[in-house]
């Protein structure tokens, strides 16, 4: 049961870490010429967090990865992107620190 | 004042005013001129003739001084002087006070004196006036108090800003201590126009809050404006920040042009004066950021997203109704805003000298404060494009603080007898700061003090963040005392470097630094000595908890068997604890 916790744990920390990592490389991009290659890896970010049951952060990698959306939507939903995920790290983070 | 909340649907103007200056009393005057004025009005009147008065219904004269003083009306904006003073000035507080002693000593000479009860001007005439800041109808309370002044009001009623109310003699009485420390006196004889403000204006928006929440207490009606907590201008900002940012994101931060990152300095600058330093604040760090990913230093872009997501989510929580955390947490606290420090022990623990990439060079010599277990910061900069003859390095030889040359504050124990500093540590250069230099053994350190608890520490940065995840604090300063240390690791590509430690119980951190500017001087002088065997005892420098992981950008520090304290980014000096800076 404890491997079982430890195992999602690492995996959450894991599929965050991804996805701050991709964030990153995008925001050095920029948006408005993200290429192919960047784009599709931030859609299989997506599916893993499918996976892990993010729903609300899986919606709005759903609009970033939009190409019909307009671009001021997509950028907001970049924002509100970073900022679920390092969110989610600041708390990881303190959770790591308090033991 | 102009426009009269009053009881006029009660009382003439005339009989109004009479009663009113019956209740004009020392307090009232001294809070709508000034207390020294007040003392020499007192002392003109003792010293001079029996004054002559000429007491008509709706008008009152006198002569003091060679000058005329007259009211004709309620409120201090009907009272007039033709002495050369601009605004009030001690003939008029003599007047004033002159008047109330005649009318009380002898009522019947009052062109009033026929209305029984209100003449006496005792508390049975003050309980026959209804409280006008209660009226039933508030357009004329808003058309007394100014519209705009109203609105703010309002906005600092949405923040949750209280006011300590009284009623008091027929007085209510309004104490704020945020946004700034003024007391607010609205009569109830007279009314918004007999009313005084310790921020001296006739009118203001302190009286508007104390009118709305001693409406709001009474359940007396208020003014049906839809309010958000932040004033038009804010909202203004913030919008601006939206369209900013997302500019960053369509565009990049790799081909960021320089005017994209000055366009945002001004806005940080502008959100700052719109009353929201933390968003401010925020945003010059998230640029700093961009400039140090374009310079390619240490790392800045794995850092962004989280830069981003700080000022993205203080941004958004802003414009929400109501606000989702209190108004002071998300709007911050200006630097400027310097509290007293009086009679506090200070030990000089680390000088240095820095540059930025926004074009900023300075130098910063930090303070332990042993009695309050917190350290303090002075420090001095400037533009490089403002002031290229200004070297960091020689004003930090040849810097002062109250009068105390570097030298000594980093070699002597020192008592600030009188000071100010902000809530962040910084302490403040300013006039009328005293510091004196003790002998060694004197003050409240009389050995080295312990290094800080850094279980201790590990937990407040933890209870901190869970508490305030997007937080964009500067890093703290800490001493932190060195059991192993482990190899050196290089990171060309980050331009950093980083060293993995532990305290004398085990718990890890990680001591890391730059490769350029200061920062490389600094790196230089501790690895060299790190590999001649040299062991560190003890470290002071900026804590900040990156990955889960306490990581220390170390400014100075203690060998074992070494005496004195070594400053990475000021080489120069090396002080010997308890003796005197060694220049090296």
């Amino acid at each position: 049961m404890h491997d079982a916790g430890q195992h999602a744990e690492d995996a959450l920390e894991h599929w965050l870490g991804a996805g701050l990592a991709w964030l990153a490389r995008l925001q050095a991009t920029g948006l408005a010429c993200a290429a192919r290659s960047l784009l599709d890896e931030g859609a299989r970010w997506r599916a893993h967090g499918e996976l892990l049951g993010w729903t609300e952060v899986v919606q709005l990698a759903d609009v970033v990865l939009d190409p019909a959306a307009s671009p001021a939507t997509r950028a907001r939903a970049v924002l509100d992107l970073s900022a679920w995920l390092a969110t989610a790290s600041s708390l990881n983070d303190a959770r790591q620190l308090l033991g | 004042m102009a426009g009269h909340a009053t009881n006029e649907g009660a009382m003439s103007e005339g009989a109004m005013m009479w009663h009113w200056l019956r209740t004009v009393d020392e307090e009232a005057i001294g809070a709508w001129a000034n207390k020294g004025l007040l003392r020499r009005g007192a002392k003109v009147l003792a010293g001079s003739a029996p004054v002559q008065w000429t007491l008509l219904p709706a008008e009152a004269r006198a002569s003091i001084e060679g000058h005329t003083q007259r009211v004709e009306g309620v409120g201090f904006a009907r009272l007039s002087c033709d002495c050369p003073a601009l605004g009030p000035c001690h003939h008029l507080c003599a007047f004033l006070l002159g008047l109330r002693q005649h009318l009380l000593e002898q009522p019947g000479q009052a062109p009033d004196s026929g209305d029984a009860g209100l003449a006496t001007g005792g508390d049975d005439a003050r309980s026959v006036l209804p409280a006008p800041w209660l009226a039933e109808d508030f357009s004329a309370l808003e058309r007394a108090l100014g519209a705009a002044h109203v609105r703010r009001a309002l906005h600092w009623r949405a923040r949750g800003i209280e006011v300590a109310l009284e009623t008091c003699d027929g007085v209510l009485i309004g104490q704020f201590s945020e946004p700034e420390e003024v007391t607010v006196r609205i009569p109830s004889a007279g009314g918004l126009a007999a009313s005084t403000c310790g921020c001296k204006a006739a009118q203001c928006a302190h009286r508007a809050r104390v009118v709305l929440q001693a409406r709001e207490a009474a359940g007396a009606p208020l003014p049906e404006t839809p309010v958000q907590a932040l004033e038009p201008v804010a909202l203004a900002r913030l919008a601006q920040l939206d369209d900013w940012l997302q500019a960053l994101v369509l565009q990049g931060s790799t081909g960021l042009g320089g005017a994209f990152i000055d366009q945002g300095d001004a806005l940080a600058t502008e959100l700052r004066q719109a009353g929201l330093p933390r968003l401010g604040n925020s945003l010059q760090a998230l640029l700093a950021l961009l400039r140090d990913e374009q310079a390619r230093r240490g790392g800045a872009a794995e850092r962004l997203p989280g830069a981003l997501a700080a000022v993205w989510m203080l941004a958004r929580g802003l414009r929400q109704t109501p606000l989702p955390r209190p108004y002071a947490e998300m709007a911050g606290e200006h630097r400027r805003t310097y509290h007293r420090l009086e009679g506090v022990s200070l030990l000089g623990v680390a000088a240095e000298v820095w540059d930025t990439l926004s074009g900023h060079r300075g130098f910063s010599v930090h303070f332990l404060a042993p009695g309050l277990g917190r350290y303090f910061s002075w420090s001095e900069s400037r533009a490089r494009d403002l002031d290229a003859q200004w070297m960091a390095e020689d004003a930090l030889r040849e810097g002062q603080l109250a009068g105390v040359a570097t030298d000594v504050l980093l070699t002597r124990p020192l008592c600030l007898l009188n000071g100010w500093a902000s809530r962040d540590g910084r302490l403040s250069a300013r006039e009328g700061s005293r510091l004196v230099p003790l002998e060694e053994g004197e003050g409240e350190a009389t050995a080295w003090p312990e290094a800080d608890d850094l279980g201790a520490l590990v937990r407040t940065l933890g209870e901190a963040l869970l508490a305030d995840p997007w937080q964009q604090s500067p890093p703290r300063l800490a001493r932190l005392a060195v059991g192993k240390v482990g190899a050196v690791r290089v990171d060309q590509a980050l331009r950093r470097w980083s060293v993995r430690a532990s305290d004398p119980s085990g718990r890890d951190f990680i001591l890391r630094g730059g490769m350029e500017g200061f920062e490389a001087r600094g790196m230089r002088k501790l690895l060299h000595r790190l590999e001649a065997g040299r062991v560190l005892q003890e470290v002071f420098g900026r804590i900040a908890c990156e990955g889960g992981h306490i990581v220390c950008a170390p400014l100075s520090v203690r060998w074992q068997g070494v005496a004195g304290i070594q400053h990475l980014n000021a080489p120069w000096l090396r002080t010997a604890q308890g003796g005197g800076a060694q220049h090296a």
